[in-house]
């Protein structure tokens, strides 16, 4: 008994105090990726001629394409303690002004490229993250800084990003409207269609090649696909009554639609190959708007069986049916986010439609917009990072791109008419 | 069969061979006591009792980002007030060494530490009259939500080894360290997980504060946010030195980084 008494006191008193400690450290703050970008060195290019700010002109498209995803604050050039042609790099003066990544590099222009040598900076741990030489034609800036800005994006977040995407759209002028693309960056306006008709509902075709849209040019609605390269169209549905396209499958085969040829509006598949059509929803409410989840496996749409328009989802053949909003009195227009998990959708509050979010079981609403406006059509950028839709208020219409949360709002395209019913390109390459 | 040397006339059924032996044994135990009582220059980390021997870390360890300090830091800078003069000079030396502090700072933050003293030493007295009643270093763990921490909190697995005030600094200084690691962790909203996921960060940090070493002792599997976590470490680094009476010449302390209050 005192034997144990004493090993148990040399234990207590004499035994190591210094056990490991855990601590908690809960919710981080939320700031954007900070990051300096220096203008580039054109210093020692001799054959650089009327290039004197190309450096400056890179540096700043890169900024911008980084601003876009919603991720990056760049850093304001004006609080740089060291300039561009410090070498090596002394990453305390950057840490200094709060900068988490650094992009230092030269470019040079000669009669038939750009090529430059970019290099990324993870300045918190003093290491070089990547060191990449890239070349674009003469006049292709733009198209340089979108290669570093996806290669910066992809070494931080292993994502891919939107920059490579276009979004469509239906512009209006009184009745008569016609589909336009606009580039991820709000340039590059196209038009796409010229029907000059009532035209709504495009939908991209999973590798970006078709597009499925429904147009009144001959009077009735007819379900489209255009061939975007060539400029071709094919007529694919004109039933009797309403004929509304919904969302391509994942795998590019099939074609969701609206069709109320049997008496009132139902959903129905499309074989776009063999055009064999099948019969997804049967009763006597409204069902619209299907969209594809990212698996091909489930389908969300608005039926108002339960009374009020609501999304429900249910299974690629048209089973397991299950309602998954219960708030608010009017929901509608889903869109399954390309990560799986969430469902985009309008909602009506107070009397303007605003865009939510849902996951896919019912869970964790989230309200996205509040503005004075409608706000409509949300569709998912391909990364499933960013949403676009449209916001109407009177008789002017606007494309908006904002995060996934809600966050970071721009205005894509703006003024003149009226904008609508956005739908997001995959990755066009 | 014993050898003859150990045949000192004793037998072993003499009941006095067992009332020798235990005396022996009270005498002997009771010697070891008086000793590890009596003798002042035992090595720190054999006293015992409620010691309060603390260092003074010295508000110039403090960055200068966390000028507006959080009662975390006070609770740190009061403890640091109750140690001796004489130490103190001797910190402040090491600490001009290893920290560097922007100059310009130096009068706001000579301000600050006037403030912080005035401060701790009020708070210093209130706690030592009920520093008694306070319930420190329980065996087992110890959840400490530490509101003005901004949501970092302590839990010790002491194991029952930790002893008096030493545990209770280093979960102070801990607790510091969390602290300053949560106001450097950072992520895009956008890029929040989603679930609720756990990343474990363990670092050591050497006597003078610095970080000696920082690795995953659990990777949550979502690389953006753990790679923020280390990333916070490396921000937060170097640290005030450890506190004088920490028995240890590093400090381990694992860091659990949770996307949310709720766990």
């Amino acid at each position: 008994m005192l034997i144990a008494l004493l090993i148990s006191s040399f234990v207590f008193f004499g035994g190591d105090a210094a056990a490991k400690v855990y601590v908690d450290v809960n919710s981080p703050n939320f700031r954007l990726f900070s990051i300096a970008i220096c203008d580039f060195n054109t210093a020692d290019a001799g054959i650089v001629s009327k290039s004197g700010n190309l450096g400056v002109a890179l540096a700043d498209e890169i900024k911008m394409y980084l601003k876009l995803t919603g991720l990056f604050n760049p850093l304001n050039k004006k609080s740089f303690l060291d300039d561009k042609f410090i070498n090596p790099v002394i990453f305390a003066n950057w840490m200094m002004i709060g900068a988490d990544y650094l992009v230092k590099g030269t470019v040079e222009q000669s009669e038939q490229e750009i090529s430059n040598e970019c290099r990324l900076y993870d300045v918190v741990k003093g290491e070089v993250l990547f060191n990449k030489k890239y070349t674009a034609g003469r006049d292709d800036l733009k198209a340089l800084a979108k290669n570093i800005a996806t290669d910066i994006l992809f070494t931080l977040t292993g994502e891919e990003g939107d920059f490579d995407t276009q979004i469509a759209f239906v512009a209006k002028k009184g009745d008569k409207g016609d589909i336009y693309t606009v580039g991820y960056d709000g340039s590059d306006l196209k038009t796409v269609t010229g029907h000059r008709s009532i035209i709504i509902a495009p939908r991209w075709s999973p590798n970006g090649q078709f597009l499925a849209f429904t147009s009144f040019k001959n009077d009735v609605p007819a379900i489209y696909i255009r061939d975007l390269s060539s400029g071709a169209e094919r007529k694919v549905a004109s039933f009797q009554g309403i004929n509304l396209c919904g969302y391509w499958s994942p795998d590019g085969q099939k074609l969701l639609m609206t069709l109320s040829k049997d008496g009132n509006e139902e959903l129905y598949v499309l074989e776009v190959q063999n055009m064999r059509l099948k019969r997804l929803t049967s009763n006597y409410s409204i069902d619209v708007s299907p969209s594809w989840s990212p698996d091909g496996k489930k389908i969300a749409f608005v039926s108002n069986r339960g009374g009020s328009p609501q999304i429900y989802t249910m299974d690629a053949d048209g089973g397991n049916v299950k309602r998954i909003t219960f708030e608010g009195s009017y929901n509608t227009t889903p869109a399954w986010s390309p990560r799986g998990g969430r469902i985009a959708f309008e909602g009506l509050v107070n009397h303007r439609f605003q865009v939510f979010t849902i996951g896919e079981e019912g869970d964790n609403l989230s309200q996205l917009t509040f503005d004075a406006a409608d706000n409509e059509s949300p569709s998912w950028s391909p990364s499933g990072r960013q949403i676009a839709y449209s916001s109407r208020t009177g008789s002017k219409s606007k494309i908006c791109v904002m995060n996934a949360n809600g966050t970071n709002v721009r205005i894509l395209r703006e003024g003149g008419g009226f904008a609508m019913m956005p739908m997001w390109s995959p990755r066009l390459k | 069969m014993t050898f003859p040397m150990f045949d000192n006339g004793y037998s072993r059924k003499d009941p006095n061979f067992y009332n020798m032996l235990l005396l022996s044994l009270v005498a002997h135990f009771t010697a070891i006591i008086i000793v590890l009582f009596s003798v002042p220059s035992a090595p720190r980390h054999l006293t015992f009792g409620p010691v309060y021997s603390v260092s003074l870390v010295g508000p110039q360890g403090i960055p200068a980002k966390s000028q507006e300090s959080s009662s975390l830091v006070k609770e740190i800078e009061q403890a640091d007030i109750a140690g001796e003069a004489a130490n103190s000079f001797i910190y402040k030396k090491q600490i001009n060494q290893s920290v560097s502090v922007p100059i310009e700072k130096a009068d706001t933050d000579r301000i600050s530490i006037e403030k912080a003293i005035n401060a701790i030493r009020r708070k210093g007295l209130a706690q030592r009259m009920s520093s008694n009643s306070l319930p420190r270093n329980n065996s087992g763990g110890r959840t400490d939500r530490m509101a003005a921490a901004g949501g970092a909190s302590i839990s010790e697995t002491s194991g029952g080894t930790a002893a008096g005030g030493s545990g209770g600094q280093a979960s102070d200084y801990a607790g510091f360290v969390s602290s300053r690691v949560h106001s450097n962790w950072s992520i895009p909203p956008e890029l929040k997980p989603k679930s609720n996921i756990v990343t474990v960060i363990e670092i050591r940090i050497r006597r003078d504060g610095l970080l000696a070493y920082a690795a995953f002792e659990k990777r949550s599997g979502n690389k953006i946010y753990d790679e923020s976590a280390m990333k916070a470490v490396k921000k937060s680094a170097p640290f005030p030195p450890l506190p004088a009476a920490y028995p240890s010449g590093i400090m381990e302390i694992g860091i659990r980084f949770h996307p949310s209050q709720l766990r």
